[in-house]
């Protein structure tokens, strides 16, 4: 290792510790502005598939019973407080849940689709997370990619019989992860490097967003799990409701 | 109104609802009689003036005129509204870094760090882009800012409906809008009990008490919906929310600052 | 004799099987009727008011409104007619603003647009909300809610009002404006039910009361009738109100110098009314003071 090497690796040290201590850390929201306007369109009409399934699956729930609106608006405020509650944290720094990948293992993706695309507008105009122009993007990185591989991952793992808390872990961890390399590409496609391109680019986002969002994902990981397990305890009879509003696909 | 404006300060830092205090501006903003789809165009029709003239005098007018118009004319306090800048500030620099510095051989650059085996540096290109995100992101939010700040939800969900949302989703989006603020009022209130019984004590106590607050809170929530049901129904509701919505008029006003902001954009985009 | 507005015939509900949350019940209320319900927590006074109000749908039995038995189709003449007040009012305000949310019943009752605004204009006024009009729900202190609660009632002007608990976490400014509206929708005519666990409250407002026990209407009597009824009291696990107690120890202490006591107004106009059932016109007994000026006459 050259002498050069060294500084790098302590200077990287020293800016991701003091990232990971000072920034307030939210899921990767794309803020406003931040997208030049094709992709802002191009990211909006990939996600029109998916909640034209997430809005037919809802309205399926709603013909099963008028009662269940006020259930999914449950279930969409709910996922809006966790992702604006502060995770307790020993360094001060002020770090918020996604609460999509609990969503979708909770109420089903494709639910979570439209409540996610709901919540991501109400967090860009009541907290500043995110934009309006960089809703579609958003909505993809956040409310479809992350939560449809959360459940992919938790119902694979169901499958092949891992233990059930650690396929929770795993499904909201992953997914977390998922989100956060998605939205890096997705800034990338928006400014590639001048040498390597794209490619480069994403690795660019990564890094500078790792400090942040690595302890987030692990963070998201714990805390989806203690929910279930908190769940599971005392909640039986509401998780079967709550699988109920999964199974209606 | 001063006294108004108190209470909402004192709700912003240390009430209840700190996490959305952009929420209770909207209520006493002096924008608030603006004619609702009008300051909805207004404001998008601004961000994206920002993002597709893609000029930082675009992006700096933009930003002094709608941080002009929320702290003249809405009367936003202007210490809030610098604190409300920098919500988003940590991403825009960590992103603007990302777009900054360059990684390869780094012929003809600024600045130039060996990094492992190859070289970080910045060049006249990347500084000047990373700048003009910059102005763009904070020219665009201070935009969003004049809708937000000055907009109560339900009335931009109404403009939504105007566009032909449809109005499952509409209905959806008020009723999620009324239960985020019972759900923190509830979790404010579990977090007191959790405190005044040591849950926040250490670490690994406090993550256990965290997690249970929130499956608590979505039981507690699950529950309820039942009964918010009975209630809509019980006041007529029949599987279309119908919601009073104010008239508000277009003023000679009004037009003349969309005009403006249009009119000076136009020019800058000519001159520079 | 006032008409009969609503009735119940051999009501039955249950939320889950082999739980009965009513138990056949029967019961006639009659115009310009203050009714009290009583009894524990779980005992139906909430169910009850579901299904009065349409809300719910009875497993059994009959309902009656003006007469006409109600079934699926015309189900909303009853929530036209009977409104509620529930008891959490965070758990029936909707809407973003006070204004909007006062106006989500008429707007639902197909009104138009100028009656919707005057008639929820009318009841801010009355509730004294006129200066929160264009505030959130969300930024109001507990005791304010209420008062939109009962607001976005009043807005509908049913001629049938049930206030479930309205009584239960107000504070005493709060309570007082209570009893004032109730008194304003007395004299208006309209019929109220309300359910409470505050017994003196119920001894002062009502002029019948029922008593529910594990889904049953275990009395329905006059307020004085029911609360010097040991027995029923017992069962239904309620106290006696502080004037009862006060009375029945003075007569016992022989401290009463009067022994018939004055009919007070009230007392009158109930008796000019024909006695509501047949309990009650079997129990023409004695008389109970119900104000302390009424013990202190009798003194």
């Amino acid at each position: 290792m050259t002498k050069n090497q060294r500084k790098s690796i302590a200077a990287l040290a020293v800016v991701s510790v003091i990232m990971s201590i000072t920034v307030n850390s939210n899921a990767m929201h794309i803020m406003e502005g931040y997208l030049p306007p094709k992709y802002s369109i191009a990211w909006g009409i990939l996600c029109i598939p998916f909640l034209v399934a997430g809005f037919l699956s809802i309205k399926m729930k709603l013909k099963d019973s008028r009662r269940n609106i006020t259930l999914l608006a449950m279930a969409g405020a709910f996922i809006f407080v966790i992702s604006s509650l502060k995770i307790p944290s020993v360094t001060g720094s002020c770090s918020h849940m996604t609460g999509t990948g609990l969503g979708a293992i909770l109420f089903g993706p494709t639910a979570v689709g439209i409540l996610g695309i709901i919540v991501l507008l109400f967090q860009a105009i009541l907290l500043a997370h995110g934009g309006l122009t960089t809703l579609g993007a958003n909505t993809f990185s956040m409310a479809i990619a992350g939560p449809f591989l959360t459940f992919g991952i938790y119902k694979l793992c169901m499958k092949l019989k891992v233990n059930k808390w650690v396929s929770v872990f795993l499904a909201a961890f992953i997914g977390d992860i998922f989100t956060y390399c998605v939205t890096s590409f997705q800034l990338a496609m928006a400014y590639p490097s001048p040498e390597g391109g794209v490619g480069a680019s994403v690795v660019k986002f990564l890094s500078v967003f790792a400090p942040t969002q690595l302890p987030l994902a692990i963070l998201e990981g714990i805390l989806t799990l203690l929910i279930m397990i908190a769940l599971e305890t005392y909640a039986k009879p509401e998780l079967k409701m709550l699988g109920y509003m999964k199974e209606a696909k | 109104m001063e006294r108004d404006r108190k209470k909402v300060h004192r709700h912003g830092h240390h009430g209840r609802h700190r996490h959305v205090s952009i929420d209770s501006y909207a209520y006493i903003s002096g924008l608030k009689e603006w004619n609702t789809p009008y300051k909805v165009s207004f404001a998008l029709l601004a961000i994206l003036a920002v993002i597709t003239a893609d000029s930082p005098a675009v992006s700096i007018m933009t930003m002094v005129f709608m941080g002009g118009l929320s702290i003249g004319a809405g009367r936003i306090k202007s210490g809030d509204y610098f604190r409300l800048m920098l919500v988003p500030a940590a991403f825009i620099i960590t992103g603007g870094i990302a777009v900054l510095i360059q990684v390869g051989t780094g012929a003809e650059s600024l600045l130039r760090i060996p990094f492992f085996n190859t070289n970080l540096y910045i060049t006249k290109e990347s500084l000047g882009q990373s700048l003009g995100l910059f102005g763009k992101a904070f020219g665009a939010v201070s935009a969003l800012y004049m809708l937000a700040l000055s907009t109560p939800m339900g009335e931009i969900i109404s403009t939504l409906g105007k566009v032909k949302v449809p109005s499952v989703i509409l209905e959806l989006m008020h009723l999620i809008y009324r239960y985020i603020f019972i759900l923190l009022e509830t979790n404010a209130g579990q977090k007191e009990a959790a405190q005044s019984r040591l849950g926040y004590c250490d670490m690994k106590t406090s993550f256990r008490t965290f997690g249970g607050e929130l499956a608590n809170l979505l039981i507690l929530s699950m529950k309820k919906s039942g009964e918010y049901y009975d209630a809509l129904e019980s006041r007529g509701y029949e599987g279309n929310c119908l919601f009073w919505e104010e008239k508000k008029k277009l003023m000679k006003k009004q037009v003349f600052w969309g005009a403006a902001y249009v009119g000076a954009a136009v020019i800058l985009l000519i001159l520079f | 004799m006032n008409r009969k507005i609503l009735e119940t015939k051999d009501l039955s509900f249950s939320y889950e099987e082999g739980r009965m949350a009513l138990n056949h019940l029967s019961v006639e209320i009659y115009e310009k009727e203050k009714i009290a319900v009583l009894g524990a927590n779980g005992a139906g006074k909430s169910t009850f008011f579901l299904n009065l109000n349409g809300v719910r749908e009875p497993e059994e039995g009959e309902i009656f409104l003006y007469g006409n038995r109600i079934d699926r189709k015309n189900r909303r003449e009853l929530i036209k007619n009977v409104g509620i007040v529930f008891q959490d009012a965070d758990s029936q305000i909707i809407a973003s603003t006070v204004k909007a949310e006062v106006a989500f019943g008429p707007l639902n009752m197909k009104l138009p647009r100028q009656e919707v605004e005057e008639r929820t204009i009318n009841a801010l006024e009355r509730l004294d909300l006129q200066a929160y009009a264009e505030r959130p729900p969300h930024y109001l202190s507990g005791g304010e809610k209420k008062r939109v609660s009962i607001a976005d009632i009043l807005a509908m002007d049913s001629p049938i009002i049930i206030f479930d608990e309205p009584t239960a976490s107000l504070d005493p400014v709060n309570a007082d404006m209570l009893e004032k509206i109730l008194e304003e929708l007395e004299q208006e005519g309209k019929t109220i039910l309300l359910s409470t666990h505050d017994v003196d409250f119920a001894y002062r407002f009502a002029d019948r009361v029922l008593v529910f026990c594990e889904g049953k209407l275990i009395a329905d009597r006059k307020p004085e009738n029911i609360f010097r009824d040991e027995k029923i009291l017992k069962r239904a696990n309620l106290k006696k109100p502080v004037l009862v107690e006060v009375y029945e120890m003075l007569k016992q202490k022989n401290l009463l110098q009067k022994k018939t006591p004055q009919k007070n107004p009230l007392q009158e106009k109930l008796l000019s009314k024909e006695p509501l059932q047949e309990s009650v016109r079997t129990e023409e007994e004695e008389h109970y003071p119900r104000t302390l000026a009424e013990i202190e006459a009798l003194l």
